[in-house]
């Protein structure tokens, strides 16, 4: 294990984390989930020095959570929503007075459930300022906004398979994978329940689609993992032919980061423990005649990008990712959360 | 093994139990479930037995052994050693380079981990409540035993001892685990002050207790701090300590010239203690009694020692300085024979001196630490190669106790809701039976969400089980069905590669369809792919949907002809071919001509053949109509297009 990486064992699987971003300054808190336990706790962390001058992560306050934590997203600068395997969502607050603690503003119960009345797992969600779009292994997609306890809209049967990943293309636009593949977009505007395209993760391997992450200036580029640790790489804009396929990682995709930032730095980890640091050697300043077409789109023609594996692979999967200016936190099945300092971006 | 002494003996709390007796049955790997039960093979006497025990509740008592490494600080112990753990399995066996080195950093992370261990659960202990309390206090004598022994093992099997001398490595252990008098000796230290003899009740002890651990510095240090330290008795003293020859592999002498050298300063000091230049202090005379290997003063200061193995320390520095390895035994016997040692740690350290590895391993598995201490030192052991045990039968038996170890610990694990991925990984690297532990285990892992469900059977393909995966994909499939999503109980089918099982529910999906005439999960069936051909009847269920398509945007023409090959093919279930007959009429019945003679001929037969379904009966004449209106349109046209 690399100088710049740290670990810390926290007894409890981590299944996602997330940094707190702050304005004008580097992060210094971040919350992690956890999944597997009977009772299952959101954490809010920070860093504490020690006597030998090295920065650990210690706890400011936990929450307790029923069912697995599937996804924290931050929708403002201290209020982030969780999702459950029980198939509720929840809209929390740190508040830091008078004592650190999460307070609930909505919950959103059971939006996720089987017509025989069994739970179904949310499996994930996302955010566009205030609203919010979660998918479960219903089949269903739910849009809430954060003022308000009653759905904004339920697509009851959008998928006769679970879904496991969604994504705001635009803000009355959604994209949904599932676990057969099928990637659907659904345009948001239109009343009736059917998405206005349906493509494939991958046309010869039926794998599920993981996750998917948007380039954080150009939306319309997304990229997904899918569960033989592909990516996927479409121009939404021209077809949805995707324009890029890489046999990336040996084992599933557990989640795609791009820099906020930096965008032609990509993070990637895996079931298999592989955590990965994908950067377009050629930095796109030197790109202006070309802005059409972006480093990711010939990602597999040409060796310009360079990938870097940012740790030894670890012996259990990666389940989640988090990166702050040069930062980056990683949550994994071995119980433990590492921080890794210093990453050229 | 015999150890018929260490069965444990738990009461039921119940009274039913008490009057008729109990049985119990496994539910799952470590849990058993307790209840009453007397067997009774006569009805009659079963009333009368029911008058007996009545009024009675019948209840079932779930008893699990209590596994302290599923607490919250030795989670920590238990994941992070299995990163060590796993590392050790990556190194590859090769004879031309040394792994000694390399395993020697392993041992060191082991301890170190063990260490951070008992740190954490020192940190807790001060926070936590006091029930709790003694609960951590008991988890920290399990391991700082562990780590003790774990040290010791390091130094004599794992560490290469140059020169083979012990006795350094020896007093750094036991200075390492003892270090209450070296403390004590540095607070007397701290003060400075002039006579701290009569400051510092500890004084001597202090005194003592570096002069056993062979701290001659810290020993000369304190005396000068004696109010009578410039007096001849404390000069002598000082004089003989530092003249003291201290045997260093690397410093130069032989261990013959060594002994010679140290045998004559014993002498000198023999020689001055006979002619009492000590007398005046009875403390410092003792103590110079020691340093000259006394072995009665040796003894005398016993009770300044925590344990035989401290007195063994001290025995060897001042009598045998140059003590190699394999006389370590002897000592050790002598010591531990004359102080009595019983102690389960006493006979531990005691069988390690004695080089027999095969007893030590025994004992330590029941430190009470769930095996982890067993599992993990055993698997070091095993791989420097310095393990062989010896069944009574002269049999190699180490490969099946090494396994033996980690499959318990595995299994162990296996069991706890979140820590079985880390379990599995012990039981991967057992090739005898692991495998089939694994197998068996992974299918009893409470199932969860698909996430989870998708990890378990990411284990099983990495370790080519099959079998569970289909199983799992299966369970899985059969909860969709009840939980009426047929679409997703197809896609884990396929995910299996399950053909009897897609079978099955394409079943399901045209037995909806010939009842209720609507296609079930289109946005599936569509885009099956290649990934119809797992069986026949999905197949013919993915070509059915696909002429629904085609003849859904008006491709007639497209649409027969699926439609024809569908006839022809050979796979229609007899439930379906109603269906699919009577999706042929709107075909035979279109404006324009789109069935030829030939494809309304194959129709005509298959209706003769297959539409003897009562449900058909009402309409055969129609379809008959039908074909043989096509049929003199198609003659008509083939007739007119065969002239040109």
């Amino acid at each position: 294990m690399g100088e710049n990486i740290q670990g810390s064992f926290v007894s409890e699987k981590i299944s996602k984390i997330r940094w707190k971003h702050e304005d004008f300054t580097e992060a210094k808190t971040f919350l992690t989930g956890s999944w597997d336990n009977p009772v299952n706790k959101i954490t809010y962390w920070t860093f504490e020095t020690n006597e030998d001058n090295e920065t650990y992560p210690a706890v400011i306050s936990s929450h307790a959570f029923l069912g697995d934590v599937t996804e924290l997203k931050f929708i403002s600068k201290d209020f982030f929503v969780a999702s459950s395997s029980l198939g509720s969502v929840r809209l929390l607050q740190i508040q830091e007075n008078p004592y650190a603690q999460f307070k609930e503003h909505m919950s959103w119960d059971f939006i996720h459930n089987f017509k025989t009345g069994d739970y179904a797992s949310c499996t994930a969600l996302s955010t566009f300022e205030q609203d919010i779009v979660s998918v479960g292994e219903d089949g269903r997609i739910n849009l809430l906004t954060a003022r308000q306890k009653k759905p904004v809209r339920t697509i009851e049967n959008a998928d006769s398979c679970s879904l496991y990943c969604v994504d705001f293309l635009r803000h009355s636009e959604i994209l949904t994978g599932n676990l057969r593949g099928h990637m659907k977009v659904w345009d948001l505007r239109n009343d009736q329940d059917i998405p206005a395209t349906t493509f494939m993760l991958s046309e010869q391997l039926k794998t599920e689609a993981v996750s998917i992450a948007h380039h954080p200036t150009q939306r319309h580029i997304v990229v997904a993992g899918g569960g033989d640790g592909s990516l996927t790489v479409w121009d939404l804009r021209h077809n949805t032919y995707p324009i890029s396929q890489l046999n990336a990682h040996a084992r599933s995709v557990s989640e795609i980061l791009f820099h906020p930032d930096r965008p032609e730095n990509l993070f990637t980890c895996s079931v298999s423990g592989e955590l990965w640091h994908w950067n377009n050697a050629q930095k796109t300043k030197m790109k202006l005649d070309s802005i059409d077409s972006h480093w990711l789109n010939t990602i597999g023609a040409n060796g310009k990008v360079s990938v870097v594996s940012l740790c030894t692979a670890m012996h259990k999967p990666i389940n989640s990712i988090d990166i702050d200016r040069s930062t980056l936190l990683f949550g994994c099945d071995n119980e433990a959360i590492y921080v890794v300092k210093d990453i050229i971006v | 093994m015999d150890e018929t002494d260490n069965a444990q003996i738990i009461g039921i709390p119940d009274d039913l139990c008490r009057k008729a007796g109990i049985a119990a049955t496994w539910i799952g790997s470590n849990k058993i479930g307790v209840h009453a039960y007397k067997h009774v093979s006569v009805r009659k006497h079963c009333e009368d037995l029911c008058k007996d025990l009545a009024p009675f509740e019948a209840k079932v008592h779930s008893l699990r052994p209590e596994v302290i490494l599923f607490s919250a600080p030795l989670r920590k112990l238990v994941n992070e050693s299995n990163g060590v753990f796993l590392s050790i399995q990556k190194m590859k066996p090769s004879a031309s380079s040394d792994t000694r080195p390399e395993l020697l950093k392993h041992s060191k992370q082991y301890r170190s981990i063990l260490r951070a261990c008992i740190e954490n659960i020192q940190d807790v202990l001060e926070k936590s409540t006091p029930d709790y309390r003694s609960t951590l206090e008991q988890y920290l004598t399990i391991f700082y035993n562990v780590e003790c022994v774990w040290h010791l093992t390091e130094i004599l099997y794992i560490d290469a001892i140059p020169g083979e001398v012990v006795l350094p490595q020896l007093l750094e252990w036991v200075r390492f685990h003892f270090p209450k008098r070296e403390l004590m000796a540095a607070k007397v230290l701290t003060k400075k002050n002039i006579a701290s003899e009569l400051g510092n009740i500890n004084y001597w002890e202090a005194i003592i207790g570096c002069a056993l651990h062979g701290k001659l510095e810290v020993v000369r240090a304190l005396l000068s701090l004696h109010s009578k330290a410039d007096h001849p008795a404390f000069l002598a003293a000082e004089n003989a300590l530092r003249t003291m020859p201290i045997y260093n592999v690397y410093g130069g002498y032989s261990i013959n010239e060594f002994m010679i050298r140290w045998k004559h300063w014993q002498l000198d000091l023999l020689s001055r203690l006979e002619s009492k230049t000590f007398i005046s202090e009875p403390n410092l005379e003792d103590i110079m009694k020691l340093v000259a290997g006394d072995d009665t003063a040796l003894w005398d200061f016993s009770e300044y020692t925590d344990a035989w193995y401290e007195l063994l320390a001290a025995k060897l520095f001042y009598s045998v300085p140059c003590c190699k390895q394999s006389e370590l035994s002897r000592h050790a016997n002598n010591i531990a024979a004359k102080w009595q040692a019983s102690k389960h740690q006493d006979n531990v350290i005691l069988s390690l001196m004695d080089s027999e590895l095969h007893h030590v391993i025994k004992e330590i598995q029941y430190m009470n630490d769930n095996g982890w201490f067993a599992a993990h030192l055993t698997d070091l052991l095993y791989h420097c190669g310095k393990l062989k045990v010896i069944h009574k039968h002269q049999i190699n038996v180490t490969d099946q106790l090494h396994e033996a170890l980690l499959l318990d610990y595995g299994t162990t694990l296996m069991s706890h809701h979140s820590l079985w991925q880390v379990g599995a990984s012990y039981l991967e690297h057992c090739s005898e039976q692991g495998l089939a532990r694994l197998e068996t285990l992974l299918q009893t892992l409470s199932s969860g969400s698909e996430a989870k469900i998708n990890k378990i059977i990411d284990i099983a393909r990495e370790n080519n089980l099959h079998n569970v995966v289909n199983s799992i994909c299966k369970i899985q499939g059969m909860k969709c069905i009840r939980q009426d999503r047929l679409g997703n109980a197809l896609t884990w089918a396929l995910k299996a590669q399950d053909g009897a099982f897609a079978t099955y529910i394409a079943d399901q999906f045209l037995k909806h369809y010939a009842e209720k005439g609507e296609v079930m999960c289109l946005d599936l069936l569509e885009n099956l792919g290649n990934c119809m051909l797992v069986s026949d009847r999905l197949t013919f269920l993915g070509k059915y949907c696909e002429f629904h398509q085609t003849y859904g945007i008006g491709e007639f023409k497209g649409a027969a002809s699926l439609l024809v090959s569908l006839l022809v093919s050979n796979l229609t279930p007899d439930y379906f071919w109603s269906t699919l007959l009577w999706d042929a009429v709107p075909l035979l019945e279109a404006e324009d001509v789109i069935l030829s003679s030939e494809d309304t001929f194959e129709l005509m037969r298959s209706v003769e053949e297959h539409g003897d379904d009562p449900k058909f009966q009402d309409k055969i004449e129609i379809f008959r109509l039908a074909a043989a209106r096509n049929l003199a349109r198609a003659l008509n046209l083939e007739g007119c297009q065969g002239k040109h």
